[in-house]
């Protein structure tokens, strides 16, 4: 008497299914399209990185004079470095840190960060200049590391002299161990300033400090510093401590 | 979001989206059946209300005035008012009303709800009979359309109505008020299927015959309607839902007696139906068994567990916002928005589905209010999210709860 139709139920049960299988394909393209965005951002800092290189072999040929002028950096390969290492991490938090694709851009863009490193330092001795570079070592599953980030983000943006290299530490690369324990990393977040390496977060007003005594910035040099006269304040207490 | 509970996600997202493609199928197929048409019925058999009354001076007198005004034959309608020993002046409220051949007017001693309605039944001689709570106003042409759908549907004996609430004042009836609507949408849905799940103790029309047959109302744990529909059922029987039959009542004013009601109904329902587990996939049942029953159960936890997962979500973007606040300070608070690119849209599967349910439940709103026929603003909608958001998971534990250590709650 009481009638059911399985039909019914099975219609249902497809088109709920259709409609999660739609969203998963959406989801998927969606994915892709940004993935392909981070390729770009990766083919960029590539270039990028290649001009360093460029420079480095003129060397050869050229005085320091004739090369280095006295904006050792493009800013604009200092706010890549840190657009992907942002966008890296959403992907890592979106897809799965164990997302194949995403690993190998890491890994590529990682190495690429050490090659850049590696040749400013050189080019900055050579040229006896000061370079103005953090090595940032995070982790996915540290819990201080957003933070940090957060902090080299700001500080980055107001002094865009100083480049980020942002490392992360779980990355299975040979070339990250090596750095790893060249530095003597044995946490996250840590900070390698001038050779120096310093464990555990650091806060706005401590990394302006720190980079203030290894006279890699200059107060003065702060871009936003009139709208941020109440930090300079608190860091200035900080010094005079 | 860790990696089992991304599976509970997709599994209640499943669930949730399951039964609302059901019903906008169920719309589909049947949407012919949803006319507001309004015919008269060609015979008006005889019916009685029943009104029981506890503590009710304030709404009585208007409740029963509106009823003497219904567009029903004189001599056809009853109405019996019970005072179920009322500590106010309910009684004196409803002796003005003495001397009417329409009313019969009763007062016993405190034995609640179900009690007051039996009390009546026993009374009562007309072929149907409907119960109404004391401060629910009926359309005055709601008893025909009933009966109009008693002479349509031959083998219907509980026929629920359509309840809405009236003039809402404060917030938490506004909130009610689209609730409210969207139950409308699902109850006839139900109806259309035969697996309606509650005729509403606020107003409902019962074969009075098949009433006294199955022993009239119980306690059923403070939720004596639902206990009844699934006695009636369970017996054989049909229930079906009349939108076109219309009431407007009050709903809880404030949200310590909204909260109290929603305890009322979650530990009710839990409790009635873990009485009639039998119905689980019932097949003897058709869709009673089959859909409505595991489907309430299901919706009962799905609607919180996605309004906690909203929750979740909202707040750990707060959190966020705060450390950033407390790291950077103001000035960069903003800043990951302002260059905010696509990039950052959150694109996993999740988001397309929480998209599309939500939409769901804005469609189910839409509807109900179509087969109402209700035209107000629907501005209220934003009381619903409000209210029921930050609510609806408080209570289902509560009622969960209270289940478990059995705790009656009070019906009033």
């Amino acid at each position: 008497m009481n009638k059911f139709d399985w039909k019914k139920y099975l219609m249902v049960f497809f088109l709920t299914l259709g409609i999660f299988a739609l969203s998963f394909l959406l989801s998927n393209y969606f994915n892709g399209k940004k993935l392909d965005s981070l390729e770009n951002i990766y083919q960029k800092i590539a270039t990028n990185i290649l001009s360093t290189e460029t420079k480095f072999s003129l060397l050869r040929f050229a005085s320091c004079d004739d090369i280095v002028s006295d904006t050792t950096f493009d800013n604009e390969l200092t706010q890549e470095l840190g657009d992907m290492a942002r966008r890296v991490k959403y992907m890592e938090n979106q897809l799965s840190a164990n997302n194949q694709n995403v690993v190998l851009i890491k890994t590529q863009y990682t190495l690429l960060q050490i090659k850049d490193y590696l040749l400013v330092r050189e080019l900055a001795s050579r040229c006896k200049e000061k370079t103005s570079v953090v090595l940032y070592f995070h982790d996915l599953s540290c819990e201080d590391c957003s933070k940090q980030s957060l902090v080299l983000d700001d500080v980055s943006s107001r002094y865009p002299k100083v480049r980020v290299y942002w490392l992360d530490r779980g990355l299975e690369t040979p070339a990250m161990q090596t750095m790893a324990s060249m530095f003597n990393i044995k946490e996250t977040p840590s900070l390698v300033i001038e050779g120096k390496t310093y464990a555990g977060f650091k806060s706005v007003e401590n990394l302006e400090d720190i980079l203030i005594k290894s006279k890699l910035i200059k107060k003065s040099d702060d871009i936003t510093l009139p709208q941020t006269a109440t930090s300079t304040e608190a860091s200035s207490t900080k010094i005079s401590e | 979001m860790g990696f089992i509970s991304s599976y509970v996600v997709y599994l209640v997202a499943f669930l949730g989206l399951y039964i609302q493609v059901f019903f906008f199928v169920i719309f589909l197929e049947k949407r012919k059946e949803l006319s507001t048409k309004k015919d008269k019925p060609t015979i008006f058999p005889s019916l009685g209300i029943i009104i029981p009354c506890w503590n009710e001076e304030a709404t009585v007198s208007k409740t029963i005035l509106s009823l003497l005004d219904l567009e029903y034959p004189k001599d056809k309608l009853k109405i019996f008012v019970i005072d179920d020993g009322s500590t106010d002046n309910t009684f004196s409220a409803m002796k003005v009303f003495e001397s009417n051949p329409q009313v019969q007017i009763y007062t016993k001693e405190n034995g609640g709800k179900h009690g007051a309605l039996n009390y009546a039944l026993a009374r009562m001689d007309t072929e149907l009979v409907s119960s109404i709570d004391a401060d629910t106003i009926l359309e005055k042409d709601a008893l025909q359309h009933v009966v109009k759908f008693f002479e349509d549907k031959k083998d219907a004996v509980a026929v629920g109505c359509t309840v809405l609430i009236g003039s809402p004042k404060t917030f938490i009836q506004k909130a009610q008020s689209i609730e409210y609507q969207m139950f409308s949408f699902s109850k006839k849905m139900l109806g259309l299927i035969g697996g309606v799940l509650v005729a509403p103790g606020a107003f409902s029309v019962f074969k009075r015959k098949v009433l006294n047959e199955v022993g009239g109302w119980k306690h059923g744990h403070s939720l004596e309607d639902l206990e009844l529909t699934y006695r009636i059922q369970t017996s054989g029987y049909k229930a079906d839902h009349c939108h076109t039959a219309i009431a407007h009542t009050k709903g809880p004013e404030s949200l310590k007696q909204l909260f109290k009601q929603r305890l009322r109904w979650g530990f009710g329902f839990l409790k009635n139906t873990s009485d009639y587990s039998s119905t689980f996939f019932n097949r003897k049942l058709g869709n009673f068994g089959i859909f409505t029953v595991p489907m309430s159960v299901i919706a009962y936890f799905a609607v919180m567990f996605i309004f906690f997962y909203s929750w979740e979500r909202i707040g750990a973007f707060f959190y966020d916002k705060i450390i950033t606040f407390n790291t950077v300070g103001w000035d960069n608070l903003f800043m990951a928005d302002f260059n905010m690119s696509w990039f950052f849209v959150n694109t996993q599967a999740i988001s397309f589905i929480s998209v599309l349910l939500l939409g769901s439940l804005a469609l189910t709103i839409f509807l109900g209010r179509h087969i109402s026929d209700v035209n107000k603003k629907p501005h209220h909608i934003l009381w619903y999210f409000i209210v029921f958001s930050f609510l609806q998971p408080l209570w289902v534990l509560k009622s969960v709860y209270n289940y478990f250590f059995t705790k009656a709650v009070a019906w009033r």
